[in-house]
């Protein structure tokens, strides 16, 4: 009894594990490319369905948060203080809670550090070499100082007291993870309050690489300068608690990013009093941190049209040299975030309009920007406008901003994304004159980078799917996303992440399918930011079309605002509300390495023969005629007449009937034909001659595995082209070579697939019938007709002088 | 002996203290293409480097300084693309250099190209390469290389200490 039981456990996990395929081909080499996802997606059940929806007994965990924080800023440090609410909405029992510790990866005995292969690039940091070819392994001063910093300050988390209402709470410390054993177990249904007290030591963002940190700026007149301060992943969260995983606490190696839960919180955050604080939440005691003028400000920027400073530059200025001695503490809330981060520095210019979005979730949301004089005259232009736009083309794509504030952060962080907040790292160049300046170049990322950190707020901010495992559930659709309003920003900027972009990395061997866990990415922005985003481009310009995936695209995002997607629910959604099988392409897209890569390789041209023999054999003749003759009897026939020709009288029948020629045994069997038909045959067969259609057969063959539609471009004898496209269904039975009939009235002279680079074709060389040479970049570069628009050096060219007529003449006379 | 090796270590390395400030990690770049195409109708081997133009834009003011406005100034990109040349090499089966020409750059969309040639040399059995172009710069930098050759394609990704790696038909 006992081993049946057993046995039947083990067999149930086998078939539970969706890497260990339960149908295989086992003979023959034919591969189903549409066979259906079912048996690789997770069973639905009562908490997610078939169909991708939360189930009828859907549940997420609530945490609330009270923080008191205190920014010790000489010391570099912060000490804080938290209350805790844990809601068990889950229909288990809980008898301990798992929270995360993302700053004890930067102590030396982390898992991180300690695994870090040496000379690896899983670590982001300082660049190390390893040995090799007698060369002596090499760290740069940049590693040094990462650990001489590491080694001069005590980094990772103090944790003085875990306690609740009866006293310490049992705690135990696993790297970056803390469980904290309840006094008593939590029910389904019950909420529990601990409170944590706890202190760490700020990281300098520059030296280690941490998504947060303080950047000193030494050159600022206050004696001993200035620092700008980010502060996230800085209090002990709860790690989620779900349906599909249990506790989400799989340690934090750097890469994977975070599985939060949502949450209400109160955080009073206590600075130098000539801060500027920037904060998930809003700010709940202006009286008491602004001076009357900002307020007023900050009013009248409600209904502004532009950008509105709450403080100038000048005022700025005036801060970052004078200091002060008290502190003030700035009071937020956040209803419903999913995490909580903050910014300070007495460097900030402030600036702030609201942007009127109307509709019933949050008809007024106040899009802000901070930043030092070192990102000017670019910020105060371009960033708060950068935040509006983004919500103006993400809530058409998915839902309402669904948060009072949006905010642009200027600090040592080259782009990262909070509920409300954003870190955002573009600057300007002091020059010697004394103005900053920036390049075009600069210009663009700017505003490419607060597009894309502002559009996390909705994806995975507020559609909170699981970054720790699934880096493209938000960095993929939100590089989708952030393209679409590039594009609507200026389209004559290239934002590219287009499929022609990425034909290079899906044809390399160095590359793993998008469904791989996040710390196991090879090459992370390919795979799960421009691979995942030209996929989803595909389905809405190419396969299902714009009307068909906005609205499954809308239905995701509605379905799952505020709550836990997993990678099937996004997968069966589109498939459900689009009504469109998609299975083969999440196969072959993000569950395979298959790149795209279809040629055209025969055409065949058909005819239909009329069984008349009076016409047929006439057309045999013809075809006959215009096979070249023979060299040998054509080289005969130079030299002279032959026998036949010199002896006319041997002729006989034979030389005056070819074989076409027809005879009333033909015509007799041509009308036997006709009778026997059908009423229907004959009626088919007189329409097909009448009409006496070309009929042409094109092979195509799939060399790059990934089955995709075959989009045609038929190119006709009179000029005139015609698009054809061929589902992708058409590779169901053989997914390496197939054939099409395409019926037309007019003759075909050429064809192209794909002729607009829609499908990340790898080889376009192969997409033309006949073949047609195409050039390699470098040969088109070098060819001399080639001016690139682009790199054209208007800035020189444009100070030309304008040559008269008398110029060129004296031109002329000088040249001869 | 360490110590000896580590002080000379160091003062080769001094560019590498020029470490940009700003590291990226909720938004990509630091990736680098680079196609080496076996062209048979030019009878060349053809290298094509695809940088992001932000990228480069960063990496030029980090290493020359001054002017860095590659969308503006064609004296900016030249630089970066001799930069580029002199951090990028290919070798035979024998370790002998196989020497590129170099043809040229141009900005296509947010990417700058970067162009070199050499024909292709008779006999060549394997191809070693190394591309360290912005590894100097950012630790974090990826340069991918696609060896294709008759429709094959061979990869190699330089990334964290890989510096060299070789490719045989």
């Amino acid at each position: 009894m006992i081993r049946y039981t057993l046995w039947l456990s083990l067999a149930a996990l086998l078939f539970a594990s969706p890497t260990l395929s339960s149908v295989e081909q086992t003979k023959g080499k034919f591969q189903d490319k549409f066979r259906q996802l079912d048996e690789v997606l997770p069973t639905a059940n009562a908490y997610r369905t078939a169909g991708g929806e939360p189930g009828h007994q859907y549940w997420q965990q609530k945490v609330d948060y009270d923080i008191d924080v205190r920014l010790i800023e000489d010391r570099r440090r912060i000490e804080a203080s938290q209350r805790i609410r844990y809601t068990n909405n889950s229909p288990d029992t809980l008898r301990f809670l798992w929270l995360q510790l993302d700053q004890n990866r930067f102590r030396d005995d982390s898992l991180a550090e300690r695994s870090a292969a040496f000379a690896d690039s899983s670590r982001r940091g300082p660049r190390v070499e390893d040995a090799r070819n007698g060369n002596p392994a090499r760290l740069s001063l940049a590693e040094l100082r990462r650990r001489q910093f590491m080694a001069d300050n005590a980094l990772g988390y103090e944790l003085p007291s875990v306690r609740d209402a009866g006293g310490e709470l049992a705690h135990t410390v696993v790297g970056t993870n803390l469980r904290v054993d309840l006094r008593s177990p939590l029910k389904p249904g019950e909420t529990t309050e601990f409170e944590i007290d706890f202190a760490f030591n700020i990281l300098d963002e520059n030296s280690v690489s941490a998504r947060a940190g303080y950047e000193h700026f030494p050159d600022d007149e206050r004696e001993g300068g200035n620092d700008i301060f980010l502060l996230a992943q800085w209090f002990p969260r709860l790690h989620a608690y779900t349906d599909y995983e249990g506790w989400t606490n799989k340690e934090f190696l750097g890469r994977g990013e975070f599985t939060l839960e949502f949450g209400d919180y109160t955080v009073d955050i206590t600075v130098p009093e000539d801060h500027i604080v920037s904060s998930t939440g809003e700010l709940q005691n202006p009286d008491a941190v602004l001076t009357s003028t900002q307020r007023e400000r900050l009013e009248s920027a409600r209904t502004a049209d532009a950008p509105v400073f709450i403080v100038t530059a000048e005022e700025a200025l005036e801060n970052e040299r004078e200091g002060a001695s008290g502190e003030k503490t700035w009071r937020f809330q956040a209803d419903k975030v999913r995490d909580f981060a903050w910014a300070s520095s007495r460097k900030f210019i402030w600036d702030a309009q609201g942007y009127q979005q109307g509709g019933e979730v949050q008809p007024e949301v106040m899009a802000m920007s901070f930043y030092p004089k070192e990102g000017e005259p670019l910020w105060s232009k371009y960033s708060t406008a950068s935040v509006i736009h983004t919500m103006k083309v993400y809530s058409r794509f998915s839902f309402d901003y669904p948060y009072p504030v949006a905010q642009s952060v200027n600090g040592p962080v080259g782009g990262m994304e909070y509920p409300m907040i954003t870190f955002n790292g573009p600057r300007t160049e002091l020059q010697d004159d004394g103005d900053r300046t920036y390049s075009l170049g600069e210009k663009r990322y700017l505003v490419g980078v607060i597009i894309h950190e502002i559009g996390h707020i909705y994806f995975p901010m507020t559609v909170n799917s699981d970054e720790r495992q699934w880096t493209w559930m938000d960095e993929g659709l939100n590089s989708f996303l952030d393209a679409m309003a590039g594009w609507e920003w200026d389209p004559e900027i290239p934002w590219n992440n287009e499929p022609r972009d990425i034909v290079d990395y899906m044809k390399s061997e160095t590359q793993v399918p998008i469904m791989t866990q996040s710390d196991s990415v090879l090459r992370l922005g390919p795979n799960a930011y421009a691979k995942p985003a030209a996929a989803l481009m595909i389905l809405r310009e190419t396969i299902l079309g714009r009307e068909l995936f906005d609205f499954a695209f809308r239905e995701y995002s509605r379905r799952w605002m505020f709550k836990r997607p997993a990678p099937a629910d996004f997968f069966r959604t589109m498939e459900e509300a689009s009504g469109v099988d998609l299975d083969w392409f999440w196969r072959g897209w993000f569950y395979t390495t298959d790149h795209v890569d279809i040629s055209i390789d025969r055409v065949w041209k058909l005819r239909l023969d009329t069984k008349d023999p009076d016409i047929d054999y006439a057309r045999r003749r013809q075809e006959e005629a215009e096979k070249p003759d023979s060299v040998i009897v054509e080289r005969n026939r130079a030299e002279g007449p032959t026998w036949v020709e010199q002896n006319p009288d041997i002729r006989d029948f034979y030389d005056e009937n070819d074989r076409f020629t027809v005879t009333n045994k033909e015509r007799n069997k041509y009308q036997k034909f006709l009778s026997g038909l059908e009423d229907w045959e004959r009626e088919v067969l007189e329409r097909a001659l009448k009409e006496d259609r070309n009929y042409y057969v094109l092979e195509f063959n799939n060399h790059g595995g990934l089955v995709m539609p075959i989009l045609l471009e038929l190119t006709y004898e009179d000029g005139t082209t015609e698009r054809l496209d061929i589902p992708a269904e058409i590779w169901r039975r053989n997914a390496r070579s197939v054939k099409k009939l395409v019926v037309t009235d007019r003759e075909l002279t050429q064809v192209v697939v794909d002729p607009n680079w829609e499908t990340a074709d790898t080889d376009v060389e192969n997409n033309h019938y006949p073949r047609r040479i195409i050039p390699s970049r470098l040969e088109a570069f070098k060819s001399p007709d080639r001016k690139s628009g682009v790199s054209r050096d208007l800035m020189q060219d444009i100070k030309t002088e304008l040559k008269t007529e008398t110029d060129e003449d004296e031109e002329n006379e000088d040249e001869e | 002996m360490i110590a000896r090796r580590c002080q000379a270590t160091l003062a080769a390395l001094s560019l590498a203290a020029l470490l940009l400030a700003a590291p990226l990690l909720g938004h990509q770049q630091k990736e680098s293409i680079t196609r080496v195409l076996f062209n048979s109708r030019t009878g060349n081997i053809e290298v094509m480097h695809r940088f992001l133009l932000h990228d480069a834009e960063h990496a030029t003011r980090e290493l020359f300084g001054g002017d860095a406005d590659l969308l503006g100034s064609a004296a900016a990109r030249d630089r970066f693309e001799s930069y580029v040349h002199k951090r990028f090499y290919l070798a035979d089966q024998d370790g002998e250099a196989i020497v590129l020409t170099p043809v040229g750059n141009e900005i296509d969309g947010h990417h700058l190209w970067v162009y070199a040639e050499a024909p292709i040399p008779e006999g060549l059995t394997a191809l070693t390469l190394s591309h360290e172009a912005l590894r100097d710069v950012w630790p974090e930098q990826v340069n991918l290389v696609n060896v294709e050759r008759d429709k094959t394609v061979r990869s190699a990704t330089f990334d964290g200490g890989q510096r060299e790696a070789t490719i045989r038909f």
